[in-house]
């Protein structure tokens, strides 16, 4: 169980990075956003100067954004959590039962919003409406099914391990 | 088992429309890059990475593309693991092997790329870049854990079953 350990010691790290990243975000956007300096946002391999925008147009960019950020956030506090209760022995707990399908919801989200965020972007920032399969919200999709599959075969060997306990 | 029909079609598309035609391509550009430079500007904007020709970036350039190459395994081996699923056959032998080979090759992968990029970095732009934050490589080394923790868990969940049945 050496690889659960050390793969929770990256996701916390990548977890608190993320806490760092956000704070950074929060503190700096305001003061950014009201001096018409550049200031750019890479999103999903897009990159826009919030600066040269009108006011409006970065606020929507920005609560897009922010908000499928958070989700993702979300999935990976939810993956830390499990983690913790897979270190532990309890692989096939309720808790992680659950994450995972809560994980895989987020994903799904996170997949689908970032197609959407993507072609709202397009046309508020260089009107043009573009439509295509991209990598990086496909790869979100399927992550996020499989962590809803997953949660199904984990309740499912849930169930037989139940059942065994409970024959010795 | 809906949500698993539309992953090994989404998977199954991914792998037709993308996969397959890339691997002869890659090939081909590995081994033609070695004669005639100038193909792999075809693929790369030259403001973004500066490729000279010397020996040392072509080795680098083949290196990647066989990366690419390993990438496109797992994500055979993946496609070839959903089938298991669909057979309702999720604790077989095959999907603890599959998912370990996953982990370690998404692991190994994604320890060379962040070591190969940074040599590339370092001989091509003659700069010596290190990131510590959210890269794409801790994203894939985390991916090459959780399968290989995944298929840790399998292997208890395969234990309980098979005890539950010698049991009936």
């Amino acid at each position: 169980m050496k690889t659960i350990n050390i793969l929770k010691k990256l996701i916390a790290i990548y977890y608190y990075l993320m806490i760092i990243g956000f704070v950074g975000a929060i503190i700096s956007l305001p003061l950014l956003l009201f001096t018409n300096k550049s200031y750019e946002i890479a999103f999903l391999g897009n990159e826009v100067d919030l600066g040269l925008l009108p006011l409006y147009k970065s606020l929507i960019t920005l609560l897009l954004v922010g908000t499928l950020y958070f989700l993702f956030f979300r999935a990976v506090r939810l993956i830390k959590r499990s983690l913790k209760d897979l270190s532990e022995g309890n692989y096939f707990s309720i808790l992680v039962i659950s994450n995972f399908k809560k994980i895989g919801i987020l994903f799904l989200i996170c997949g689908f919003g970032s197609a959407v965020v993507k072609l709202v972007l397009g046309i508020l920032l260089a009107n043009i409406l573009k439509l295509g399969i991209d990598s990086s919200w496909v790869i979100f999709i399927i992550m996020g099914l499989f962590f809803l599959f997953l949660g199904e075969v984990f309740s499912k060997a849930g169930a037989l391990k139940q059942e065994n306990d409970l024959t010795i | 088992m809906r949500r698993l029909i539309i992953l090994k079609s989404l998977v199954d598309f991914i792998w037709i429309v993308t996969c397959i035609p890339l691997v002869p391509i890659i090939l081909f550009i590995g081994v033609y890059q070695f004669f005639d430079n100038s193909i792999i500007s075809l693929f790369f904007n030259n403001d973004e990475v500066n490729i000279d020709s010397t020996l040392i970036s072509k080795v680098l350039i083949f290196l990647a593309l066989m990366l690419v190459l390993v990438f496109i395994y797992c994500f055979y081996l993946f496609r070839k693991t959903l089938r298991y699923f669909q057979k309702r056959k999720p604790f077989h032998v095959d999907v603890m092997t599959n998912f370990n080979k996953i982990g370690a090759l998404l692991m190994i992968s994604g320890i060379s790329s962040s070591i190969l990029f940074f040599v590339f970095r370092l001989f091509s732009d003659s700069k010596f870049q290190m990131s510590l934050g959210l890269t794409p490589y801790i994203f894939v080394i985390c991916l090459g854990l959780f399968f290989m923790i995944l298929s840790e868990v399998f292997m208890v969940a395969k234990h309980a079953k098979d005890e539950n049945e010698l049991t009936i």
